[in-house]
Protein backbone atom coordinates (compact mmCIF):
# COMPACT_ATOMS: atom_id res chain seq x y z
CA UNK A 1 0.00 0.00 0.00
CA UNK A 2 1.53 3.31 -0.58
CA UNK A 3 0.35 6.32 0.90
CA UNK A 4 0.85 9.87 -0.66
CA UNK A 5 0.23 12.68 1.77
CA UNK A 6 -0.15 15.76 -0.28
CA UNK A 7 0.30 19.74 1.45
CA UNK A 8 -2.96 21.31 3.39
CA UNK A 9 -5.06 22.22 0.84
CA UNK A 10 -9.08 22.86 0.86
CA UNK A 11 -9.31 20.23 -2.67
CA UNK A 12 -12.54 19.08 -3.15
CA UNK A 13 -12.35 15.33 -4.65
CA UNK A 14 -13.74 11.78 -4.14
CA UNK A 15 -13.67 11.96 0.13
CA UNK A 16 -16.36 15.20 -0.24
CA UNK A 17 -18.60 13.59 -3.14
CA UNK A 18 -18.59 10.48 -0.54
CA UNK A 19 -19.88 13.28 2.30
CA UNK A 20 -22.30 14.69 -0.17
CA UNK A 21 -23.88 11.70 -0.11
CA UNK A 22 -23.54 10.36 3.41
CA UNK A 23 -24.84 13.81 4.46
CA UNK A 24 -28.23 13.88 1.91
CA UNK A 25 -28.64 10.73 2.68
CA UNK A 26 -28.40 10.90 6.92
CA UNK A 27 -30.31 14.11 6.56
CA UNK A 28 -33.39 12.49 4.38
CA UNK A 29 -33.33 10.14 7.01
CA UNK A 30 -33.37 12.16 10.29
CA UNK A 31 -35.89 14.83 9.06
CA UNK A 32 -38.58 12.65 6.36
CA UNK A 33 -39.94 9.50 7.82
CA UNK A 34 -39.73 7.74 4.71
CA UNK A 35 -40.14 3.83 6.28
CA UNK A 36 -43.65 5.11 7.47
CA UNK A 37 -44.92 6.10 4.06
CA UNK A 38 -47.88 4.54 3.37
CA UNK A 39 -46.73 2.67 0.22
CA UNK A 40 -43.14 2.08 1.08
CA UNK A 41 -41.75 -1.49 1.64
CA UNK A 42 -40.35 -4.21 -0.45
CA UNK A 43 -41.90 -5.49 -3.27
CA UNK A 44 -39.53 -8.88 -3.38
CA UNK A 45 -40.25 -9.66 0.09
CA UNK A 46 -44.13 -8.67 0.39
CA UNK A 47 -44.35 -11.19 -3.12
CA UNK A 48 -42.08 -14.11 -2.24
CA UNK A 49 -41.56 -13.87 1.70
CA UNK A 50 -37.55 -13.62 0.89
CA UNK A 51 -35.49 -10.28 1.59
CA UNK A 52 -33.02 -8.87 -0.77
CA UNK A 53 -29.46 -8.43 -0.05
CA UNK A 54 -30.27 -4.58 0.77
CA UNK A 55 -33.40 -5.79 3.07
CA UNK A 56 -32.93 -2.98 6.15
CA UNK A 57 -30.77 -0.22 4.68
CA UNK A 58 -34.04 2.26 4.89
CA UNK A 59 -34.05 1.10 8.38
CA UNK A 60 -30.19 1.53 8.76
CA UNK A 61 -30.10 4.94 7.48
CA UNK A 62 -33.16 5.80 9.75
CA UNK A 63 -31.64 4.77 12.83
CA UNK A 64 -28.28 6.21 12.09
CA UNK A 65 -29.32 9.57 11.44
CA UNK A 66 -30.80 9.20 14.99
CA UNK A 67 -27.97 7.63 16.55
CA UNK A 68 -29.31 4.39 17.14
CA UNK A 69 -26.15 2.26 15.96
CA UNK A 70 -26.98 -1.05 17.72
CA UNK A 71 -30.23 -1.12 16.03
CA UNK A 72 -29.17 0.23 13.14
CA UNK A 73 -26.57 -3.34 13.28
CA UNK A 74 -29.79 -5.44 14.35
CA UNK A 75 -31.68 -3.95 10.93
CA UNK A 76 -28.11 -4.91 8.71
CA UNK A 77 -24.83 -5.04 9.61
CA UNK A 78 -22.62 -4.22 6.70
CA UNK A 79 -25.33 -1.24 5.74
CA UNK A 80 -24.36 -0.04 8.99
CA UNK A 81 -20.49 -0.59 8.85
CA UNK A 82 -20.77 1.65 5.57
CA UNK A 83 -23.66 4.36 7.08
CA UNK A 84 -20.24 4.29 9.51
CA UNK A 85 -18.06 5.12 6.65
CA UNK A 86 -20.29 7.45 5.17
CA UNK A 87 -20.00 9.27 8.65
CA UNK A 88 -16.31 9.24 8.68
CA UNK A 89 -16.24 10.79 5.05
CA UNK A 90 -18.42 13.74 6.54
CA UNK A 91 -16.39 13.89 9.53
CA UNK A 92 -12.86 13.69 7.29
CA UNK A 93 -14.49 16.28 4.52
CA UNK A 94 -15.35 18.41 7.21
CA UNK A 95 -11.67 18.89 8.94
CA UNK A 96 -10.46 18.98 4.99
CA UNK A 97 -12.52 22.17 4.34
CA UNK A 98 -12.15 23.54 7.35
CA UNK A 99 -8.87 23.06 8.70
CA UNK A 100 -7.08 22.32 5.44
CA UNK A 101 -6.43 18.91 7.46
CA UNK A 102 -4.63 16.58 4.29
CA UNK A 103 -6.55 13.37 2.97
CA UNK A 104 -3.66 10.61 2.14
CA UNK A 105 -3.92 9.31 -1.02
CA UNK A 106 -3.90 5.34 -0.75
CA UNK A 107 -2.71 3.68 -3.65
CA UNK A 108 -2.80 -0.43 -2.86
CA UNK A 109 -0.93 -3.13 -4.67
CA UNK A 110 -2.48 -4.77 -7.14
CA UNK A 111 -2.77 -7.82 -4.80
CA UNK A 112 -3.96 -5.84 -1.92
CA UNK A 113 -6.76 -4.29 -4.53
CA UNK A 114 -7.59 -7.66 -4.72
CA UNK A 115 -8.06 -8.99 -1.31
CA UNK A 116 -10.24 -5.86 -0.90
CA UNK A 117 -12.27 -6.64 -3.32
CA UNK A 118 -12.35 -10.53 -2.31
CA UNK A 119 -13.51 -9.25 1.36
CA UNK A 120 -16.13 -7.46 0.53
CA UNK A 121 -17.66 -9.79 -1.93
CA UNK A 122 -17.41 -12.06 1.29
CA UNK A 123 -19.03 -9.32 3.66
CA UNK A 124 -21.66 -9.08 0.94
CA UNK A 125 -22.46 -12.85 0.73
CA UNK A 126 -21.99 -13.95 4.87
CA UNK A 127 -24.41 -10.58 5.51
CA UNK A 128 -27.00 -11.79 2.89
CA UNK A 129 -26.55 -15.13 4.68
CA UNK A 130 -27.34 -13.37 8.10
CA UNK A 131 -30.32 -11.21 6.89
CA UNK A 132 -32.00 -14.59 5.49
CA UNK A 133 -31.50 -16.50 8.67
CA UNK A 134 -32.59 -13.70 10.28
CA UNK A 135 -35.81 -13.30 7.91
CA UNK A 136 -36.76 -16.89 7.15
CA UNK A 137 -35.15 -18.46 9.90
CA UNK A 138 -34.88 -16.43 12.98
CA UNK A 139 -34.95 -19.36 15.67
CA UNK A 140 -31.48 -20.37 14.34
CA UNK A 141 -30.01 -17.39 15.44
CA UNK B 1 -1.58 12.50 -36.82
CA UNK B 2 -0.68 15.11 -34.97
CA UNK B 3 -0.99 14.78 -31.22
CA UNK B 4 -4.29 16.56 -30.16
CA UNK B 5 -6.27 15.56 -33.85
CA UNK B 6 -9.33 14.03 -34.31
CA UNK B 7 -9.38 10.07 -35.51
CA UNK B 8 -9.61 9.52 -38.82
CA UNK B 9 -13.18 8.84 -40.09
CA UNK B 10 -14.13 5.36 -40.51
CA UNK B 11 -11.90 2.53 -40.36
CA UNK B 12 -11.10 0.95 -36.77
CA UNK B 13 -12.32 2.51 -33.46
CA UNK B 14 -9.90 5.18 -32.54
CA UNK B 15 -6.98 3.66 -30.20
CA UNK B 16 -6.93 5.42 -27.08
CA UNK B 17 -4.28 7.51 -24.81
CA UNK B 18 -3.31 10.56 -24.50
CA UNK B 19 -1.94 11.69 -28.23
CA UNK B 20 -6.32 11.45 -29.38
CA UNK B 21 -7.03 13.58 -26.09
CA UNK B 22 -7.59 16.78 -26.29
CA UNK B 23 -10.87 19.93 -25.06
CA UNK B 24 -13.79 18.94 -25.73
CA UNK B 25 -16.09 22.03 -27.70
CA UNK B 26 -17.59 22.98 -24.37
CA UNK B 27 -14.26 23.71 -22.99
CA UNK B 28 -13.11 25.19 -25.79
CA UNK B 29 -16.56 27.39 -25.40
CA UNK B 30 -14.06 30.66 -25.60
CA UNK B 31 -12.94 30.14 -28.80
CA UNK B 32 -16.34 28.50 -30.49
CA UNK B 33 -18.96 30.39 -28.76
CA UNK B 34 -21.55 29.42 -25.55
CA UNK B 35 -24.07 28.08 -27.91
CA UNK B 36 -22.33 26.49 -30.57
CA UNK B 37 -19.78 24.55 -27.79
CA UNK B 38 -22.72 23.55 -26.13
CA UNK B 39 -24.34 22.46 -29.50
CA UNK B 40 -21.31 20.48 -31.02
CA UNK B 41 -20.81 18.90 -27.56
CA UNK B 42 -24.42 17.77 -27.46
CA UNK B 43 -24.33 16.29 -30.74
CA UNK B 44 -20.98 14.29 -30.62
CA UNK B 45 -22.05 12.82 -27.21
CA UNK B 46 -25.51 11.63 -28.99
CA UNK B 47 -24.30 10.54 -32.48
CA UNK B 48 -21.01 9.35 -31.88
CA UNK B 49 -20.27 8.50 -28.64
CA UNK B 50 -17.42 6.23 -29.16
CA UNK B 51 -15.26 8.65 -31.12
CA UNK B 52 -16.50 11.68 -28.64
CA UNK B 53 -15.22 9.77 -25.57
CA UNK B 54 -12.19 8.27 -26.89
CA UNK B 55 -11.24 11.92 -27.07
CA UNK B 56 -11.90 13.59 -24.19
CA UNK B 57 -9.08 14.01 -21.58
CA UNK B 58 -9.53 12.30 -18.44
CA UNK B 59 -7.84 14.95 -16.40
CA UNK B 60 -9.80 17.67 -18.01
CA UNK B 61 -11.33 20.68 -15.45
CA UNK B 62 -14.30 18.85 -13.38
CA UNK B 63 -15.57 22.28 -13.44
CA UNK B 64 -16.51 22.63 -16.85
CA UNK B 65 -17.86 19.74 -16.96
CA UNK B 66 -19.97 20.05 -14.36
CA UNK B 67 -21.17 23.42 -16.34
CA UNK B 68 -22.34 21.84 -19.32
CA UNK B 69 -24.21 19.55 -17.43
CA UNK B 70 -25.95 22.40 -15.25
CA UNK B 71 -26.99 23.84 -18.20
CA UNK B 72 -27.88 20.84 -19.36
CA UNK B 73 -30.27 20.31 -16.52
CA UNK B 74 -31.25 23.68 -16.65
CA UNK B 75 -32.75 23.69 -20.42
CA UNK B 76 -34.52 20.11 -19.49
CA UNK B 77 -35.90 21.25 -16.64
CA UNK B 78 -37.17 24.60 -18.37
CA UNK B 79 -38.49 23.50 -21.53
CA UNK B 80 -40.22 20.64 -19.62
CA UNK B 81 -41.75 23.51 -16.98
CA UNK B 82 -43.22 25.05 -19.67
CA UNK B 83 -44.63 22.23 -21.51
CA UNK B 84 -46.11 20.93 -18.35
CA UNK B 85 -47.99 24.01 -17.77
CA UNK B 86 -50.11 24.09 -20.33
CA UNK B 87 -50.84 20.03 -19.89
CA UNK B 88 -51.72 20.74 -16.49
CA UNK B 89 -55.33 20.03 -16.13
CA UNK B 90 -55.24 17.22 -18.38
CA UNK B 91 -52.20 15.69 -16.66
CA UNK B 92 -54.02 15.67 -13.42
CA UNK B 93 -57.23 14.12 -15.10
CA UNK B 94 -54.93 11.76 -16.24
CA UNK B 95 -53.23 10.56 -12.76
CA UNK B 96 -56.82 10.63 -11.05
CA UNK B 97 -58.14 8.21 -13.71
CA UNK B 98 -54.93 6.17 -12.73
CA UNK B 99 -55.73 6.83 -9.50
CA UNK B 100 -59.33 5.47 -9.73
CA UNK B 101 -57.91 2.29 -11.61
CA UNK B 102 -55.15 1.29 -8.85
CA UNK B 103 -57.88 2.24 -6.38
CA UNK B 104 -60.49 0.25 -8.07
CA UNK B 105 -57.67 -2.95 -7.86
CA UNK B 106 -56.97 -2.38 -3.95
CA UNK B 107 -53.14 -1.48 -4.81
CA UNK B 108 -53.69 1.37 -3.87
CA UNK B 109 -53.83 2.77 0.32
CA UNK B 110 -56.05 6.01 0.30
CA UNK B 111 -53.11 7.64 1.98
CA UNK B 112 -50.75 7.25 -0.94
CA UNK B 113 -53.56 8.65 -3.11
CA UNK B 114 -53.99 11.67 -1.02
CA UNK B 115 -50.06 12.08 -1.48
CA UNK B 116 -49.78 11.52 -5.16
CA UNK B 117 -52.78 13.77 -5.65
CA UNK B 118 -51.55 16.92 -3.81
CA UNK B 119 -48.00 16.42 -5.45
CA UNK B 120 -49.43 16.01 -9.16
CA UNK B 121 -51.77 18.86 -8.60
CA UNK B 122 -49.12 21.55 -7.48
CA UNK B 123 -49.97 24.57 -8.83
CA UNK B 124 -48.22 26.67 -11.62
CA UNK B 125 -46.51 28.90 -8.71
CA UNK B 126 -45.23 25.83 -6.80
CA UNK B 127 -44.58 23.94 -10.17
CA UNK B 128 -42.20 26.76 -10.63
CA UNK B 129 -40.41 26.51 -6.98
CA UNK B 130 -40.11 22.96 -7.38
CA UNK B 131 -37.82 23.48 -10.27
CA UNK B 132 -35.66 26.43 -9.21
CA UNK B 133 -34.91 23.88 -6.39
CA UNK B 134 -34.20 20.89 -8.77
CA UNK B 135 -32.22 23.39 -10.52
CA UNK B 136 -30.07 24.15 -7.41
CA UNK B 137 -29.69 20.79 -6.07
CA UNK B 138 -28.84 19.30 -9.84
CA UNK B 139 -25.09 19.66 -9.31
CA UNK B 140 -25.24 18.18 -6.01
CA UNK B 141 -27.18 14.86 -7.42
CA UNK B 142 -24.30 14.65 -10.09
CA UNK B 143 -21.39 15.15 -7.09
CA UNK B 144 -23.71 11.86 -5.39
CA UNK B 145 -23.60 9.90 -8.80
CA UNK B 146 -20.47 10.03 -9.64
CA UNK B 147 -19.28 9.33 -6.21
CA UNK B 148 -21.75 6.19 -5.57
CA UNK B 149 -20.41 5.00 -9.35
CA UNK B 150 -16.84 5.80 -8.38
CA UNK B 151 -17.21 4.02 -5.44
CA UNK B 152 -18.05 0.85 -7.41
CA UNK B 153 -15.50 1.77 -10.13
CA UNK B 154 -12.74 1.22 -7.04
CA UNK B 155 -14.28 -2.30 -6.61
CA UNK B 156 -14.38 -3.67 -9.86
CA UNK B 157 -11.41 -2.08 -10.83
CA UNK B 158 -12.08 0.51 -12.78
CA UNK B 159 -10.56 3.48 -11.43
CA UNK B 160 -6.92 4.17 -12.75
CA UNK B 161 -7.90 8.24 -13.77
CA UNK B 162 -9.33 9.06 -10.29
CA UNK B 163 -12.52 10.30 -9.49
CA UNK B 164 -12.91 13.87 -11.55
CA UNK B 165 -12.52 11.31 -14.67
CA UNK B 166 -15.70 9.38 -13.63
CA UNK B 167 -17.24 12.66 -12.86
CA UNK B 168 -16.96 14.07 -15.96
CA UNK B 169 -17.92 10.68 -17.76
CA UNK B 170 -21.22 11.29 -15.65
CA UNK B 171 -21.50 15.07 -16.53
CA UNK B 172 -20.45 14.73 -20.12
CA UNK B 173 -23.42 11.47 -19.93
CA UNK B 174 -26.31 13.72 -19.15
CA UNK B 175 -27.11 14.72 -22.40
CA UNK B 176 -29.83 12.54 -23.52
CA UNK B 177 -31.72 14.08 -20.66
CA UNK B 178 -32.68 16.76 -22.90
CA UNK B 179 -35.38 14.23 -24.39
CA UNK B 180 -37.27 13.99 -21.13
CA UNK B 181 -38.71 17.62 -21.38
CA UNK B 182 -41.34 15.84 -23.40
CA UNK B 183 -41.98 13.38 -20.17
CA UNK B 184 -45.18 15.63 -19.65
CA UNK B 185 -46.78 14.55 -22.61
CA UNK B 186 -49.37 11.69 -22.69
CA UNK B 187 -47.77 8.48 -23.58
CA UNK B 188 -45.15 9.56 -25.68
CA UNK B 189 -43.31 11.15 -23.02
CA UNK B 190 -42.67 8.16 -20.81
CA UNK B 191 -41.63 6.01 -23.61
CA UNK B 192 -39.02 8.94 -24.02
CA UNK B 193 -38.29 9.47 -20.78
CA UNK B 194 -37.49 5.76 -20.58
CA UNK B 195 -34.90 5.72 -23.91
CA UNK B 196 -33.38 8.84 -21.98
CA UNK B 197 -32.79 7.20 -18.94
CA UNK B 198 -31.44 4.20 -21.09
CA UNK B 199 -29.27 6.03 -23.52
CA UNK B 200 -27.86 7.79 -20.21
CA UNK B 201 -26.75 4.52 -18.85
CA UNK B 202 -24.99 3.37 -22.28
CA UNK B 203 -23.49 6.97 -22.48
CA UNK B 204 -22.25 6.66 -19.01
CA UNK B 205 -20.88 3.14 -19.35
CA UNK B 206 -18.60 3.75 -22.88
CA UNK B 207 -17.70 7.40 -21.13
CA UNK B 208 -16.40 5.59 -17.51
CA UNK B 209 -15.11 2.73 -19.79
CA UNK B 210 -13.11 5.61 -22.07
CA UNK B 211 -11.70 7.88 -19.08
CA UNK B 212 -10.94 5.20 -16.91
CA UNK B 213 -9.08 3.07 -19.56
CA UNK B 214 -10.74 0.26 -18.41
CA UNK B 215 -12.96 -2.20 -19.86
CA UNK B 216 -16.52 -1.96 -21.09
CA UNK B 217 -17.89 -4.85 -18.30
CA UNK B 218 -16.18 -3.66 -15.41
CA UNK B 219 -17.32 -0.03 -16.66
CA UNK B 220 -20.97 -1.70 -17.17
CA UNK B 221 -20.68 -3.22 -13.59
CA UNK B 222 -19.91 -0.10 -11.93
CA UNK B 223 -22.23 2.21 -13.66
CA UNK B 224 -25.16 -0.07 -13.19
CA UNK B 225 -24.35 -1.21 -9.67
CA UNK B 226 -25.79 1.74 -8.55
CA UNK B 227 -29.11 1.44 -9.72
CA UNK B 228 -29.30 -2.17 -8.83
CA UNK B 229 -28.42 -0.77 -5.14
CA UNK B 230 -31.34 1.98 -4.93
CA UNK B 231 -33.40 -0.91 -6.34
CA UNK B 232 -33.01 -2.90 -3.22
CA UNK B 233 -33.43 0.23 -1.13
CA UNK B 234 -36.05 1.70 -2.89
CA UNK B 235 -37.52 -1.08 -3.86
CA UNK B 236 -41.33 -0.42 -3.17
CA UNK B 237 -40.79 2.84 -4.43
CA UNK B 238 -39.91 1.73 -7.83
CA UNK B 239 -42.49 -0.87 -7.95
CA UNK B 240 -45.11 1.61 -6.84
CA UNK B 241 -43.88 4.00 -9.33
CA UNK B 242 -43.85 1.45 -12.46
CA UNK B 243 -47.82 0.40 -11.50
CA UNK B 244 -48.48 4.18 -11.92
CA UNK B 245 -47.01 4.77 -15.50
CA UNK B 246 -48.48 1.50 -16.34
CA UNK B 247 -51.45 2.58 -15.20
CA UNK B 248 -51.20 5.75 -17.24
CA UNK B 249 -50.00 4.16 -20.36
CA UNK B 250 -52.50 1.49 -20.44
CA UNK B 251 -55.64 3.15 -18.49
CA UNK B 252 -55.26 6.66 -18.37
CA UNK B 253 -56.05 6.98 -21.79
Amino acid sequence: MTVNWPKPNRAIGFIEALALTGLTGLLIARFVPIARLPFWGCALRQHTGWPCPGCGLTRVADRIAHFNVAGAWDANPLGTVVALFFVLAILLSALHLLFKMPLPNLVPSQREALGLRIAVAGSVLVNYGYIILKTKFPGLL
Amino acid sequence: MPPGGAPPPGGPPPPRGPSYRHDTPWERRKELGFVNALLETWKQTMISPDKFWSSVRPDGRWEDALFYSWVIGAITLILTLLIKIPLQSMIAAQVRASMDRLASLQGLPPEARSYLETFMSLSTGLKVWWTGLQLLFWPIGLFITAGLVHVFCILFGSAANGFWATFRAIAYAQAPFVFSIFAPVPCVGAVLLFAAVIYYFVLAIIGVSRLQDSSAGKAAAAVLATPVLLCCCCCGLVVFAGGVLKSMISGGN
